[in-house]
């Protein structure tokens, strides 16, 4: 149960784009289309998924024991980068149609501060293994569902008739922001 | 400890510059080669930006 409220709370009610205002850039720029809000966020779930695990083990199980722990932040910064090479490296060669979806969107994710963000605050908050991996899922997740929302009202936007001065930019903070109270409303449920 | 640290870093960076030459050698999928450059976002510091082929 308690991994359900965390997935929850994760997911929504502390939203990594509308509530901790972490990967602002990716939810601004690449939520112009939806097909490119969608594929951003599956790499960005992927990713984040495989990068808390593997930060989990390396902080307990390399820097905890040898007592190094003040370079969690460069370790963490070289496993993610690292990880999304990887991952590029893997698609290029297994999945050429996914590669070819997500290819101009992987690199991005190196410098997503939403990746690094989850693998410092899954040991910032003391989660063991399967609430830092719930947390790697969760937390992507409810960033997809947001990007993937916040491109489908910026579609209807392009249409909408706004005053000039609102145009671009501007409507789509006021949406952001819009979004950000509406999600404040599920708070109660955990 | 800071030699721990030193040697840990070492592997760190060498791992990652493994991992970048391994994915910089593997030769894109047919189809991929001159792929669509993302024009997302106006960050012409970006190296994935449109911007910079249109400047090639």
């Amino acid at each position: 149960m308690e991994l359900i409220g965390l997935f929850v709370s994760l997911t929504f009610v502390n939203n990594v784009g509308l509530s901790k205002f972490y990967a602002i850039c990716p939810l601004m720029g690449l939520s112009k289309k939806p097909q490119n809000a969608l594929n951003m966020g599956l790499a960005i779930t992927f990713v984040i998924f495989v990068a808390s695990i593997v930060t989990y083990f390396l902080y307990y199980y390399v820097l905890v024991p040898l007592e190094i722990t003040y370079l969690d932040l460069i370790t963490f910064i070289l496993v993610i980068a690292s990880l999304v090479q990887f991952v590029e490296m893997f698609l290029k060669k297994t999945s050429p149609e996914i590669y070819k979806s997500m290819g101009v969107y992987l690199p991005l994710i190196t410098t997503n501060c939403a990746v690094l963000g989850v693998a410092l605050d899954n040991i910032s908050a003391g989660y063991n293994l399967v609430e830092a991996a719930v947390a790697g899922f969760a937390v992507p997740l409810g960033f997809a569902i947001v990007i993937y929302v916040f491109a489908t009202i910026r579609e209807r936007l392009d249409i909408a008739d706004v005053p000039e001065s609102f145009e671009g930019a501007p409507i789509a903070l006021i949406t952001a922001g819009i979004m950000a109270c509406a999600i404040m409303g599920i708070a109660g449920i955990v | 400890m800071s030699l721990y640290a030193i040697v840990f870093l070492a592997i760190m960076i060498a791992i990652f510059i493994g991992t970048y030459l391994l994915n910089k050698n593997t030769p894109k999928p047919e189809g991929c080669e001159d792929m669509k450059e993302c024009g997302a976002c106006a960050n012409f510091a970006c190296t994935m930006n449109s911007h910079h082929k249109e400047e090639e």
